[in-house]
């Protein structure tokens, strides 16, 4: 753990600048980051668009913290605090889903509901909305029903 | 390298502190904490997110349709290259040269600007189509729990925007300090502290750009 | 107050006037106006108990109306979890002696600390706003989809304590900095007392997991104005989900409530056995580790909420390894006693107070986690007599114990110890005569949060009401000798109790600087083995 220094070093204390060299690779690669991910959407890989499109995030977002944030060199405290953060952010993520992902295993009236009333005006698929539309063709899914 | 021209001015620590470096890595330590908090109070967000697209998946990929992710892209790069202005802003306070750090503060603020300026566009876009929260909702569309999607992208980048706004103010502030010289490589904390809070709001982009515009 | 020897250029009288208060960067001073506003609150919040209770003297209408009933029992909730108890130790005891304890001038952000205390004023406006303008009745907990369809004043109430959060975030952001850098020097993390570790433990907490009752607040409130769909089930939301987020902080917030308490117990045991801590080291993480696992057990809040089975039974498995740190403690605390040289001075009845009620807390705690028993437990007087003998009989004994232990530090003043004696004797009896009634209430079946009930159970209810009576008493007592100390009490020595601890090395009460030269600490918070206290 960290304790404070008694030294009488008021002035011409340096910290450590880091190079410009780096934040120019970062940059780099995370703009080529966001063309990939934006181009990976557009290719239909089912279930595994949503696992590229996060890992792609968590590398640029890994990526924003180590160098645009400095916690490459950063007191190791500080960085403990943000993997606490995340630890428990994922505890968050975790036990929250538990429930919600297993629900209905019991009864299938856990997963029902009740006195829905939406606000949405429904257009069946294929039909253009009255409202000029900016939309490409919208996909020809079933429509969702009461049930879940 | 570091000489202290006539043009900054010295910098006083608090009465409590006993040196200036332990005042720094104070501060410094402040920050992460906030930044932490910051964190989770996004984390929830997700979490709702999650839960609801793990509810309804057919029609959070339907409701995306009515998102641009051009404009979405355009947004990223935008607080991603600003990112980059404050990095390099933070490190010309680091090493004294004021100039570059007043160019770099007014670039991340313009990026900022012209990410606010494309959700005005986006919004009002919404708005005509009338993809508003629940209570406003007069839109039109397939799946009859839409509104739950809308009010999430609202809530979400609405949030997001208003954290930007803040930011920008942060940068304002920064600015108008540094042009009377008071950050220098003695003293440049504010900026660094600005710095860390800007990258977060970038960090929360880099995960709400995928969620919301890139979706199937 | 009179301008004794003492307390002439103390951080009470020194700068002289009110604006030197209203914008005081002073952290003693800070402490002291919290104190006032958490004294007041705890006096409402009580208003609020004794009024719910003598309606609950006979089933059906005894004074008000069921309405009123739902509000009377909610404002208790809010008040007292909200305004007094989160903030208690903390912003008051914390706030007064964290930078004194650690040798250090102020905490590490004065401003920030200032602003904590203020936003802590707002909060405390806006819900007393609502309490005037169509009072809340949706139960502290504030659950969807009642409380968006409530007609009663949801909205300035959550935002109250959404601005309460953020005072309390700032407040443990500010106690974690200044633990880590502003120590006086010689003083190691593990020469630190061993209420440090637990505010410390505390601050994490705060600004952990304030923030998701932030989030949670804002999406009840924006789906209340907005209608967003999230909560409400007729907007195709899930109001179980609400519980998640709800919950998520307000377990942690259970441990942000005893931690400080905790903390105070081992100053307390240590004082007045006149003996060195038994297992430093355990007490101390087991602080940290208290914090760390409260954020693993929320849903046992959850059992018959409709949730998955798999979240029931990782809930509470989990749930039983939480007790286990806090066990540890009131091992080491006996642990403690034992061989010391007991003084029954009236903090240390606190102290043992604390021993005795929060076990039975605790242990009854235990039995709500086991999964099959709350299954009948769930909702009725069982909970709400086990987290009354936590949070009560544990926190507020324990900040009641501190109060008495730092008064004459704090105010330079000595107060009245045979009343003193009285107040806690009827405290005590009270206590005890109000809550271990409801454990029987709750098994035989009376529900929580319900206006009338059958007749078989009006007796206990009544003895349970009673005690109330005598609970308050004591209470009434204790502000009457307390107010007096403040102006006719005896002036205070440096010392009264024999503690090792660097306030007692101050005078009472503290200049406003603290300490005239930086202190240089040798020797550990409790060790008696090695020096002879010296008791003015």
């Amino acid at each position: 753990m960290s304790e404070h220094s008694h030294s009488d070093s008021t002035h011409g204390r340096t910290h450590f600048v880091v190079p410009v060299r780096y934040y120019l690779a970062t940059l780099s690669a995370l703009l080529v980051l966001t063309v990939l991910t934006v181009g990976v959407s557009r290719i239909d890989l089912g279930i595994l668009n949503v696992a590229a499109a996060l890992a792609i995030a968590i590398v640029k977002a890994s990526l924003v913290m180590l160098f645009f944030m400095g916690m490459r060199w950063e007191k190791s405290f500080n960085v403990l605090i943000i993997i606490g953060t995340f630890f428990f952010m994922s505890i968050y993520f975790m036990f929250t889903l538990a429930d919600t992902l297993a629900r209905g295993k019991a009864d299938p009236i856990e997963t029902s509901r009740f006195g829905f009333k939406s606000p949405v005006k429904i257009i069946k698929p294929g039909e253009e909305s009255s409202r000029s539309s900016h939309s490409e063709s919208p996909a020809p899914s079933s429509e969702s029903t009461a049930k879940h | 390298m570091s000489q202290k021209e006539a043009v900054f001015s010295d910098h006083h620590i608090a009465h409590h502190f006993d040196t200036a470096e332990q005042e720094f890595d104070s501060a410094k330590l402040g920050m992460w904490l906030f930044l932490g908090q910051e964190l989770l109070f996004f984390g929830g967000v997700f979490v709702v997110y999650t839960v609801f697209r793990n509810f309804y998946p057919e029609m959070f990929i339907d409701a995306n349709k009515h998102l641009s992710w051009k404009i979405g892209s355009v947004n990223t790069i935008f607080l991603i290259v600003s990112s980059f202005t404050m990095a390099i802003g933070v490190r010309s306070a680091q090493t004294s040269k004021k100039n570059v750090l007043i160019l770099c503060m007014i670039l991340t603020f313009l990026f900022a600007a012209g990410f606010m300026v494309n959700k005005y566009f986006e919004y009002n876009e919404k708005i005509m189509h009338g993809f508003l929260p629940s209570k406003w909702f007069s839109g039109e569309g397939h799946f009859e729990t839409m509104h739950i999607f809308f009010g999430l992208y609202f809530f979400a980048t609405g949030l997001h925007g208003l954290h930007v706004l803040v930011g920008m103010g942060l940068i304002a502030w920064i600015i108008w300090r540094a042009q009377k010289g008071h950050f220098h490589a003695q003293y440049y904390t504010p900026v660094e502290l600005v710095g860390l809070y800007w990258h977060l709001v970038d960090l929360i982009w880099i995960f709400l750009f995928p969620l919301f515009y890139l979706i199937g | 107050m009179q301008a004794t020897a003492q307390s002439h250029g103390s951080y009470l009288t020194h700068p002289a006037g009110i604006r030197s208060w209203l914008l005081t960067f002073d952290h003693k001073r800070i402490g002291i106006m919290y104190l006032t506003f958490i004294v007041l609150a705890f006096f409402l919040g009580g208003l609020f108990a004794v009024l719910l209770r003598l309606e609950l003297l006979h089933p059906g209408k005894d004074f008000f109306d069921a309405k009123t009933y739902n509000q009377l029992f909610t404002l208790h909730g809010a008040i007292m979890v909200f305004m007094f108890i989160i903030p208690s130790i903390p912003a008051s005891l914390g706030n007064l002696f964290l930078p004194i304890l650690l040798g250090a001038k102020d905490v590490a952000f004065p401003r920030i600390n200032l602003l904590s205390f203020y936003l802590y004023v707002l909060g405390a406006g806006f819900a007393f706003y609502s309490l005037i303008s169509g009072a809340v009745d949706t139960g502290w907990t504030f659950y969807a989809p009642y409380s968006l369809q409530s007609s009663t004043s949801t909205i300035s109430m959550t935002t109250a304590v959404f601005i309460l959060g953020f005072s309390s975030i700032l407040t443990g952001l500010n106690f974690i900095v200044t633990t880590h850098k502003l120590r006086a020097a010689g003083m190691t993390w593990y020469k630190m007392p061993l209420f440090i570790w637990a505010l410390y433990s505390t601050a994490i907490l705060q600004v952990l997991a304030t923030p998701v009752l932030a989030i949670t607040l804002l999406l009840l409130i924006i789906e209340k104005v907005t209608g967003l769909g999230i909560f409400n089930p007729a907007l195709g939301g899930d109001p179980v989900l609400f519980q998640h987020f709800f919950w998520f902080y307000s377990h942690p917030a259970v441990y942000i409530m005893i931690l400080p308490g905790m903390g105070i117990m081992s100053e307390l045991v240590t004082t007045f056995c006149k003996k060195q801590i038994f297992g430093y080291k355990l007490v101390a993480w087991s602080s940290v580790a208290i914090a760390i696992i409260s954020f693993l057990v929320w849903g046992h809040h959850m059992f018959v909420s409709g949730q998955s089975e798999y979240s029931n039974f990782l809930f509470s498995i989990l749930t039983f390894l939480v007790a286990v740190p806090s066990a540890i403690k009131i091992y080491n605390w006996v642990s403690t006693m034992y061989k010391g040289t007991i003084d029954l001075a009236s903090p240390f009845l606190y102290a043992l107070a604390f021993i005795f009620l929060f076990t039975v807390g605790g242990f009854t705690g235990i039995v709500l986690a086991a999964l099959s028993v709350d299954i009948h437990l769930h909702d009725t007087y069982y909970v709400v007599a086990h987290f009354h003998y936590v949070m009560m009989g544990g926190t507020v004994m324990a900040f009641i114990g501190g109060l008495h232990y730092w008064w004459p530090k704090i105010f330079g003043k000595m107060f009245n110890e045979f009343w003193a004696k009285i107040a806690w004797f009827f405290v005590f009896v009270g206590f005890n005569m109000v809550f271990f009634t409801q454990f029987f209430l709750g098994n035989k079946g009376m529900p929580r949060r319900y206006y009338s009930y059958i007749d078989e159970f009006q007796p206990l209810h009544a003895f349970s009401t009673y005690g109330s009576w005598v609970l308050g008493l004591g209470f009434v007592i204790m502000g009457i000798y307390l107010f007096y100390s403040l102006w006719r009490g005896k002036p205070a020595p440096a010392n009264p109790w024999g503690g090792l601890t660097l306030e007692w090395t101050l005078p009472s009460p503290p200049k406003h600087e603290n300490f005239e030269n930086p202190p240089k600490v040798e020797f550990g918070p409790y060790d008696y083995d090695k020096i002879k206290a010296a008791t003015v």
